[in-house]
């Protein structure tokens, strides 16, 4: 087994989808958005952003013997607001990334606005 | 003859004059074209997609018709993420379409320090004039929707002055007035031809013709011309032109509108289904920083609290009484740099302290008038800082702006290739005209010579029509 990009991606808003307070889309919606996100960003971005995901998902590794994307719901809380609160600012950056991105797609909008 | 066999082969397209990019600048320029009578090639970067081919502000339109799919960052401290369209019709068919003309201080204010020639109130008036009779600018008929209004309110109290932006909208037919409903069908009633999915990758002067290499849905296609604008937008012009080999004072001076935002709980419903979009401003603290209303759906209201989950609770229960607001001003000087093997430029962006204390100040002066209009609590959009519930918590937050933690965010880019007679400071010369370009014409928000602390589509609109009469005037030479 190794760290899997789209899975750690599915997990982390599975996760965000679980702490917040009965959105309207699934954890689903909000990882297909992510992932087709993710896909769209600028190319100097997107090979460090992958490879700073599987660190994120290999980093229980140390701990749990287990990738991020394998752990427990409550586990996978843990591990998200640990990085969240990280005193390292680029794994700050990576959650409020993924939090974010996740967060609006929880929220799916088809209202017309005029 | 010849012209004939290079249009009809497919790696090969000949025009008269060609203008990448079909922004507000690429389409106002390619419609004024056509419709004198010029053979007339529009390349759009982006697809060509109606208008209405998918809900304003939703995920889909994100992903659809926004460049980098909403995700592009100007490195700083802080950072600014910005967005910009990347479709037929470019940042018009993604924006909430507020309009303003150039304040006749800051036409002033260019034409000195830039020496632009011939940019005073009196000379743009007729091209703003002629830009709002084509595409039509409308003030809101009747009430604004309420989370508008009470931004009006809240400012009153206050003794300041709030107005209503005009917008390019048609309110009787509920259609805003984008490019793609407006100037582009004109541009193609007139003959032009328009080519979308189709990326400019560089420019090179052969003979007298003007030769644009380009991915053409993936495929390499060659575009002849006789004239060129470049009308990519303010990053993407240049980088075009410093991969063609043009630098001087190019994408040098990328600037922005930084936000930051609020997001206001009000004991009544301030967002019912079917209301317009806001229209309310404060602009009387201009140039420092301006202050407006946003959309407030419950997914960007989710997205604007995502570092305040205290607050970002009442969204499943009281997204209608929830309202966000933002303070903009000019913070933030970028430069633009393209990179070895890679598509997509770098930014990076450094902001003045000065600035950046106006803009927190601009976010203090909202959160009053959100509370003089009677907001129950209001949550500064900024991750650690805490969800007030009253006007006297203020005095409680950082006494400045919080720089690793700040969200920045800017829907308007310009400014990178400046215009004017100053060498030393400017791009082109007044008219749009690239330095020693041999006639290479710029058309879009880059020409800009500084913010305008509202949305500059107007200006671009109106000095993209003069700087096109002009360049006809004068046989594009």
């Amino acid at each position: 087994m190794l760290p899997d990009f789209d899975a750690t991606v599915r997990a982390i808003a599975d996760t965000v989808a679980l702490r917040e307070q009965r959105p309207v889309g699934t954890a689903g919606q909000a990882s297909a958005f992510v992932l087709a996100s993710f896909a769209g960003l600028p190319g100097y971005l997107r090979p460090p952003l992958r490879a700073a995901t599987l660190i994120f998902d290999a980093w229980p590794v140390i701990g749990q013997r287990t990738y991020f994307h394998d752990l427990p719901p409550e586990e996978r809380r843990r591990t998200v607001e640990a990085w969240e609160r990280s005193f390292l600012g680029p794994a700050r950056m990576l959650m409020t990334f993924y939090v974010s991105l996740s967060l609006f797609g929880l929220w799916p909008d088809d209202a017309r606005h005029g | 003859m010849r012209d004939m066999a290079d249009r009809q082969r497919p790696d090969r397209q000949r025009a008269k004059v060609a203008i990448l990019g079909s922004g507000p600048g690429g389409a106002v320029t390619a419609m004024l074209c056509a419709q004198a009578g010029h053979d007339t090639l529009l390349l759009e970067e982006g697809p060509d997609l109606p208008l209405d081919s998918c809900a304003h502000y939703s995920g889909e339109e994100i992903l659809s018709k926004y460049r980098n799919r909403g995700l592009s960052v100007a490195f700083g401290n802080p950072s600014i993420s910005y967005m910009e369209g990347c479709c037929v019709g470019g940042g018009s068919e993604v924006n909430r379409g507020l309009y303003h003309r150039t304040p006749s201080y800051l036409l002033e204010q260019w034409a000195r320090d830039f020496q632009v020639d011939d940019l005073s109130e009196r000379s743009m008036t007729p091209h703003f004039e002629a830009c709002e009779a084509r595409v039509g600018v409308a003030d809101i008929a009747g009430e604004a929707p309420p989370s508008s209004q009470r931004l009006s309110d809240g400012a009153a109290r206050l003794g300041w002055d709030a107005i209503r932006a005009p917008r390019l909208f048609d309110y009787e037919a509920g259609r805003k007035q984008s490019m793609s409903a407006t100037v582009i069908p004109q541009f193609l009633r007139a003959g032009g031809r328009l080519l979308a999915n189709t990326r400019a990758v560089r420019i090179r002067r052969t003979g007298n013709r003007w030769e644009v290499l380009t991915s053409h849905q993936g495929r390499p296609l060659s575009i002849d011309a006789d004239a060129l604008f470049i009308a990519c937008g303010a990053v993407q012009t240049p980088a075009l032109l410093r991969r063609s080999g043009f630098r001087h004072n190019i994408g040098n001076s990328l600037r922005f509108h930084p936000m930051l935002k609020a997001v206001a709980l009000f004991d009544k419903p301030v967002n019912r289904p079917g209301d317009p979009d806001p229209v309310h401003q404060i602009k009387m603290f201009e140039p420092r920083f301006g202050i407006g209303c946003s959309i407030s759906s419950p997914a960007l209201l989710a997205l604007a609290l995502a570092g305040n989950a205290e607050m970002r609770a009442h969204i499943a229960d009281d997204a209608p009484r929830m309202g966000i607001y933002y303070v903009q001003n000019g913070s933030g000087h970028a430069r633009v740099r393209g990179l070895p093997g890679l598509r997509d430029p770098l930014i990076s962006v450094r902001h003045d302290a000065v600035d950046l204390d106006s803009l927190y100040d601009g976010l203090k002066h909202l959160l009053r008038a959100l509370f003089a209009a009677g907001a129950e609590a209001v949550q500064p959009c900024i991750p650690g800082l805490p969800l007030l519930r009253s006007e006297a918590d203020i005095a409680a937050l950082p006494p400045h702006l919080p720089r690793k933690s700040a969200m920045l965010t800017s829907v308007h880019v310009f400014a990178s290739c400046p215009m004017g007679e100053d060498r030393r400071l400017s791009a082109t010369d007044s008219w749009g005209r690239v330095h020693d370009g041999d006639g290479l014409r710029i058309a879009d928000a880059s020409l800009m010579c500084g913010p305008t602390i509202a949305n500059p589509q107007g200006s671009v609109m109106a000095i993209a029509h003069r700087n096109a009469l002009h360049a006809m005037e004068r046989g594009f030479g």
